[in-house]
């Protein structure tokens, strides 16, 4: 065996795929009974089980087998680096996808749609006249950008002049600023704003671009849930020659007198293996040290509530699914509020029941408290879920020991940086080689 | 005109029961004495023309070794129209697991699924050790369609499809009828494969599209395109459209 992957969550799914097709023999392996970790969507008495065991699902919202629900809220943003990779690889065939109805973004009390058509934009009470002019200007100068034509640069250096500087320029007013990188370029802070205006400037064209794709939001959804996507790629893998093992409890990281990894223990089995990759949660996360290496570190917490809804969020048009991003100055906070809502349209829940999921970046010790203002613009709520999470954060590259542990699923509302992830773990596995798609074999059609 | 409808097969069975070696009979007319596990080819089609010109495709889903390990995902039942479970006639075990397979199903798969429970291995008879009156009993008692087939020469294994075709059209539910599904053709969802949209297009006035003559849509090669191949990894930006910015332009009509 070369490499033993640990955990199903979408990254390290999409790492054992791409592998197997690189022509690497993979053991990959999960403590629980279904795919996904911590990117999975559970049926009922999944959810049920992971957050109230002493109890049973109400009879009242349906059948089990119709219900996927998302532990980690996220959508696919049309142009992104997700939906190159799921068409490179050819697990489209797998997969079926919707668009998500709507994107709005909170602002003085109440939440407006992110204009998406010219005339939703004429309407938009999100600016004023003059300051539609203004922003105009703004997003002309974006569009007509050349890196190699000092013309349409107005004398602004992408690498050297900050969006403050940007924003200043154009005389844009603190409202637009909150809509156009928070709402826009999906910053979850306002750090960005003394940071130099390149990346800002890329998140911006990936918005529109992918809101061009398709029209309505810029994001996608699959079918019955987030977690048909790390399904999508372990097939992948095994047909590849990749091997699965679910329900197998991991025991123990095996290492050398050197802390070199030689192998993973099941119980009274060791497998041995050149490389191992896997989720913080196979590498310590959550456990005390007890003297032992401390392979991850905890960076922060999420706070994630997923509500159970009989009816569409209010002020939404009656949207079968939305995205609302409360910017943290509209709040009085340092990290914006998202909510995230998908409904029977998607395949996830039972006619008539919409699932909500309202998160953040946890900044106090009440963390319920902090969704609160996400949690009032749902309307009443059936029933909600309420989780905090730990980000972590691996300790070392992996370089050295060949121990590879991947970052935990972010507050972020995509899968980029589950995509930049996948690509920094494949090139120190792959001994610094970048990760270069290839195009799956064609199989013979009869 | 003659009917053409398209259907999600799914095979199940106990490794090494011949699987993999039935649905390359039935597709390519091949066998191989020495087939691996299977690896690489895991998505195939065939096409059933019956009596009265109706063509029935099928989508044909192998397990990918996925049911070793009692690893296969929610995904593979997920709308199967069909599931050929396999036994092998000269193991009397793997008619058990075929049952737990059969169970499996019934709990996991639509209600509506057609199941045909067929004992392969025929050539073998000499060391059967599944009765044909046993299978066919216990096939009666759940309703399932029964054959026995030798992938090796063949004998069965169009018949088993073949009725399995007949029966399908009639059985499945609304959804499948038609142009059917899967099959990205027919998809009601969202092609990724597609670039911005002809609705969208039309809300850009002519006039804009001529004064900001780079923000018109274009279709840039190698985005999303499937057929593709040297799409390098990083850059992504540089190949984006950038169309809806237009639309953020048009403020301006205010």
């Amino acid at each position: 065996m070369q490499v033993i992957v640990l955990g199903t969550g979408l990254t390290e799914c999409i790492l054992s795929g791409l592998l197997s097709v690189e022509g690497k023999k993979v053991l990959h392996m999960d403590r629980n009974d279904y795919y996904g970790g911590d990117s999975a969507s559970l049926n009922l008495t999944q959810l049920y089980r992971k957050f109230r065991p002493d109890q049973s699902p109400v009879a009242e919202l349906g059948r089990d087998r119709d219900y996927a629900l998302d532990l980690i809220p996220k959508f696919i943003i049309a142009s992104g680096e997700l939906t190159r990779i799921l068409v490179h690889t050819d697990v489209t065939r797998y997969l079926e996808f919707k668009q998500i109805a709507g994107s709005f973004v909170y602002r003085d009390g109440r939440i407006s749609k992110v204009p998406s058509t010219e005339m939703e934009a004429v309407r938009s009470p999100l600016m004023g006249l003059f300051e539609k002019r203004r922003a105009k200007k703004f997003f002309e100068f974006l569009q007509s950008w050349r890196d190699d034509d000092p013309a349409t640069h107005q004398g602004i250096d992408l690498d050297k002049d900050t969006m403050k500087d940007i924003y200043e320029k154009f005389g844009l007013e603190p409202g637009t600023q909150d809509f156009i990188g928070h709402a826009m370029a999906l910053y979850l802070d306002d750090d960005y704003k003394t940071k130099t205006a390149r990346e800002a400037y890329e998140r911006i064209i990936l918005y529109t671009s992918s809101m061009a794709r398709y029209g309505k939001s810029p994001y996608i959804y699959p079918l019955y849930g987030l977690g048909e996507l790390p399904q999508s790629f372990a097939r992948l893998s095994a047909i590849y020659g990749g091997t699965y093992m679910l329900d197998k409890p991991i025991d123990e990281i095996v290492t050398d007198a050197d802390g070199q990894f030689t192998g993973v223990r099941s119980g009274g089995e060791t497998v041995k293996a050149k490389q191992v990759i896997g989720d913080p949660s196979y590498f310590g996360a959550g456990e005390s040290a007890d003297g032992g290496k401390v392979r991850v570190i905890e960076e922060g917490k999420v706070v994630r509530a997923i509500c159970i809804l009989k009816h569409t969020i209010p002020g939404t048009d009656d949207s079968d699914s939305v995205q609302i991003i409360i910017p943290q100055n509209q709040v009085g906070r340092r990290n914006d509020i998202y909510i995230a809502m998908v409904s029977s349209t998607h395949n996830v829940c039972a006619k008539d029941v919409y699932i909500a999921i309202v998160s953040t970046i946890v900044e106090t010790d009440r963390p319920e408290q902090e969704i609160i203002p996400g949690l009032q613009l749902l309307g009443p709520i059936y029933d909600k879920f309420v989780s905090v999470s730990s980000l972590y954060t691996p300790t070392a590259n992996g370089v050295s020991d060949n121990i590879f542990i991947t970052r935990s699923y972010d507050a972020t509302s995509h899968f980029e940086t589950v995509v930049e992830e996948v690509q920094d773990v494949w090139k120190r596995v792959m001994g610094g080689k970048e990760l270069v798609l290839k195009k799956r074999e064609v199989e013979v059609e009869a | 005109m003659s009917k053409q409808f398209q259907f999600k097969l799914v095979l199940l069975g106990e490794s090494a029961v011949g699987k993999s070696s039935l649905v390359l009979r039935f597709v390519k007319d091949q066998f191989d004495d020495y087939r691996e596990s299977t690896i690489g080819a895991a998505f195939l089609t065939q096409t059933v023309t019956l009596e009265d010109q109706t063509s029935v495709k099928f989508e044909i889903w192998d397990t990918a070794g996925q049911e070793r390990y009692k690893s296969l995902a929610p995904m593979y039942y997920r709308n199967a129209n069909c599931a050929v479970v396999v036994y092998d006639i000269t193991q009397a075990a793997s008619l058990e697991k075929a049952r737990s397979w059969i169970r499996e199903l019934q709990r996991q798969a639509d209600p509506s699924i057609v199941i045909a429970l067929c004992g392969n291995k025929l050539d073998l008879a000499a060391r059967r050790q599944v009765t044909e009156e046993e299978a066919k009993k216990y096939a009666e008692e759940e309703g399932l369609m029964w054959g026995e087939t030798s992938a090796k020469t063949g004998e069965g294994v169009s018949e088993i499809f073949t009725a399995i075709a007949k029966k399908l059209p009639l059985t499945a539910p609304p959804s499948a009828r038609g142009a059917g599904r899967p099959g990205p053709s027919s998809r009601t969802g969202v092609d990724l494969t597609k670039q911005a949209n002809a609705e969208q297009a039309s809300l850009l006035p002519p006039v804009k599209r001529s004064r900001f003559h780079n923000a018109t849509i274009t279709v840039l090669p190698g985005v999303l395109s499937r057929h593709s191949l040297a799409i390098p990894s990083v850059v992504p930006f540089a190949y984006l459209p950038r169309t809806s910015l237009v639309v953020y332009l048009s403020f301006t009509f205010f």
